[in-house]
């Protein structure tokens, strides 16, 4: 069973972090993700830049319009997902408390993976595993 | 607790994050940034109780300015009759009075309280450096010592500086009203400029610690910005300009603490977050197509980023976007910067062609004179280039400012034996980023590295390693004399020299000596630099085999003053005169 993870936090925290501060939380993810690696868990993870990056498309009028910023104005963003390969919603939301303890604030969303496209630039892991 | 602890670190994150919108909420409500400063760090020490025990609120900054404001009131109540609010403690996260506040304080109340704030920091009353001082000290929250340490000013000096900028704002009228759309426009052009003086002010700061400190700050300005006016195109312009300029930082210094230059440092140092994120805001701020200088800056500090190699600068597409800046912010040093790309692209003459017409406006600036003297140089005309090369040393307004030009002159004495052809640009059309606004862009914020890389016109070169953080340069009568004799008496080695003129004279030569460098240069009275007589110091040659070292030297000329003696301090010293009149000592350490 495929579980995305969302990974939704204030970016103004995340901003106000020293280097130092933000490299300890990437050494202590690194510590879950080796581990999640290890078990064949972890597909395809990702950390976004801030919103102030984000440009959205939105495409109720034709043409559609372009505006600077996120999707939506938040108090928390989306910065970042996992998909994890999980046998049950408790395992992937075992593996959100971990990610959780090693990253404090925000919250993790786990929504089921209804189609998963690998990157077809890879080869898939499942067939050459298979 | 400390910084790297997670049950900690969200506190201080939270903190600081929030500080800009509470002082900026406290001072609409109390309209005294000392009543709103000591609200806030009320409501902070009362965050440092509460929040270990209760978690993080909802909204922290809803949380702060709720529990400062009250305790504000509280004080001035309790001054007035004894009867204090329902304490803080009281509040939970899903507490009404936070809430209904929280809505309150949508995204347009944030802003209208944090660019009233950060105006009032830049009010215009105030010189540039009171702004920085108190922009700093009120809206990020750093400690009088450590502003001070960054411009290194006293801390009692620093605390008057900002008391004097507080004094001065209270009694100037202050607008407390949300401005109006043009207004706002006016204030959000002010508020920039500020942000990016305190981004110059780190990136030429003293220490590495500091340099960070500001910029760091500045960027975390810039972001607030940003997200206030999240379509303003100038806006994230500075904040790619901003970005794509700290990313360099940990290339842009070697182990000594001296600036290695655009062209000589190793890319793979730049942070490259840093400059994807600067990438992507240029990216999006060019589809406004309203370019401003900070858009054209940042264009350009793009163009830099996205070479892998200083070879593959598209120093066409910079040239254009000096151009767009010419246009935009007209000025005789962005014409200068210009002439820089366009010798790149296409040589030596068509950059002096672009330098000649800014003598009269430019006569005074030093880096005028060391282009121009650069350009000269590789054309072959050796004689004009020498002039000019001593009006901008004559000009150099500072110390590292004439070391700087005198660095260039060892580098161009090695680029001029090379004809230029042999290094023409190598600017392709491929993958040349699309180019903005038609044709061209841009004006002087890289100044620091592109004012030193305009001068060298040859990447390839690599310059004379400067030897030690601390280089002693001499005003001497017969340099090139001197270098003789010093490799005689010292063993010292030539790293270059630059060719005399009719009179034998020589603006630079570049020694290494027991280790160091030393730099030696004739006077040039008629530049302004006349030749006095050395006195009130001596150069220490630290060594082994003090004896054999003094006699190489009286052998070679030098004049004995003081034998080598065993001092009172257990080492063992000597002091010579040489030839040119300068005192040397030599002293072999006590084992």
């Amino acid at each position: 069973m495929l579980y995305a993870i969302l990974c939704y936090k204030d970016e103004d925290v995340v901003a106000a972090w020293t280097e130092a501060e933000d490299a300890a939380v990437m050494a202590r993810l690194g510590t879950v993700h080796e581990r999640l690696e290890r078990q064949g868990k972890l597909g395809p993870s990702l950390r976004l830049l801030p919103t102030t990056a984000a440009t959205t498309l939105r495409k109720g009028g034709e043409p559609p319009l372009v505006i600077d910023g996120p999707f939506a104005e938040t108090k928390e963003q989306l910065l970042g997902f996992y998909v994890v390969d999980v046998a049950d919603l408790d395992e992937a939301l075992a593996i959100a408390r971990d990610l959780a303890a090693a990253n404090p604030g925000g919250a993790y969303e786990l929504r089921p993976v209804l189609l998963y496209n690998p990157d077809p630039r890879m080869p898939d892991p499942r067939k050459a595993a298979g | 607790m400390s910084a790297t602890d997670p049950d900690s670190a969200w506190i201080a994150a939270a903190l600081a994050a929030s500080r800009p919108r509470v002082i900026a909420a406290l001072l609409r409500a109390f309209r005294d940034l000392d009543t709103a400063e000591e609200a806030y760090h009320e409501a902070v020490l009362r965050a440092l109780r509460t929040w270990p025990r209760t978690g993080p609120p909802r909204d922290a900054a809803a949380w702060l300015i709720l529990v400062g404001r009250n305790a504000a009131l509280d004080g001035k109540r309790r001054r007035v009759r004894e009867t204090p609010l329902p304490p803080e403690e009281a509040l939970s996260d899903r507490d009404d009075a936070e809430a209904a506040l929280a809505e309150r304080m949508d995204a347009s109340a944030y802003r209208d309280d944090i660019l009233r704030l950060l105006f009032i920091c830049c009010h215009p009353e105030l010189p540039a450096t009171q702004q920085i001082a108190l922009a700093l000290r009120i809206v990020s929250g750093l400690s009088v010592a450590r502003i001070a340490r960054a411009f290194l000013a006293s801390e009692a000096a620093m605390e008057q500086r900002i008391t004097r900028a507080k004094g001065r704002i209270a009694r100037s009228a202050v607008p407390y009203e949300a401005p109006g759309p043009a207004e706002r426009a006016e204030r959000l052009g002010t508020v920039s400029a500020m942000v990016y003086l305190v981004f110059n002010a780190g990136y030429s700061a003293g220490t590495g610690t500091e340099r960070a400190a500001l910029c760091e700050e500045a960027i975390r300005l810039g972001r607030l910005l940003l997200r206030l006016f999240g379509s303003d195109p100038e806006v994230m312009g500075l904040m790619a300009l901003m970005l794509l300029q700290h990313a360099r930082t940990p290339a842009r210094f070697d182990a000594e603490g001296a600036i290695i230059l655009l062209d000589d440092q190793d890319r793979g140092l730049w942070r490259r977050p840093m400059i994807a994120e600067g990438l992507a805001l240029v990216d999006k701020a060019m589809r406004h197509r309203a370019p401003g200088p900070y858009q054209v800056q940042a264009a350009i500090a793009a163009l830099h980023a996205r070479a892998a190699r200083p070879q593959e600068t598209d120093w066409a597409g910079i040239d254009a976007l000096y151009a767009t800046l010419e246009r935009l912010q007209p000025s005789p040093v962005v014409s200068l910067n210009r002439a820089v790309a366009t010798a790149k692209i296409g040589g030596p003459a068509a950059g002096l062609a672009r330098v000649e017409p800014l003598a009269k406006s430019l006569n005074g600036y030093f880096h005028f004179h060391g282009l121009r003297g650069a350009l000269l140089m590789q054309l072959g005309r050796d004689g004009e280039a020498r002039a000019a090369m001593g009006r901008a040393i004559a000009l150099a307004g500072t110390a590292a400012e004439a070391a700087h030009i005198r660095m260039q002159l060892d580098r161009l004495s090695r680029d001029a034996e090379r004809p230029w052809k042999k290094r023409s640009a190598r600017v392709s059309g491929a993958a040349r980023p699309a180019r903005p606004w038609g044709e061209a862009a841009r004006k002087p914020g890289d100044a620091a590295e592109e004012e030193r890389t305009r001068m060298s016109q040859n990447p390839e070169t690599a310059p004379a390693p400067v030897k030690g953080g601390l280089v002693a340069y001499l005003t001497v009568d017969g340099a090139l004399k001197a270098a003789e004799f010093y490799a005689r008496a010292f063993g010292a080695e030539t790293v270059t020299a630059m060719p005399a003129d009719e009179q034998g004279r020589t603006m630079h030569v570049h020694l290494h000596v027991n280790g160091s460098s030393l730099m030696l240069s004739d006077a040039y009275p008629e530049h302004g630099h006349p030749f006095r007589d050395p006195q009130g110091f001596n150069l220490t040659l630290m060594v082994d085999e003090i004896d054999a070292r003094y006699a190489r030297a009286v052998e070679a000329g030098a004049t004995a003053v003081m034998p080598p003696t065993e001092m009172f301090w257990g080492d063992r010293y000597g002091q010579l005169r040489d030839p040119f009149g300068v005192l040397w000592a030599m002293n072999q350490q006590k084992r």
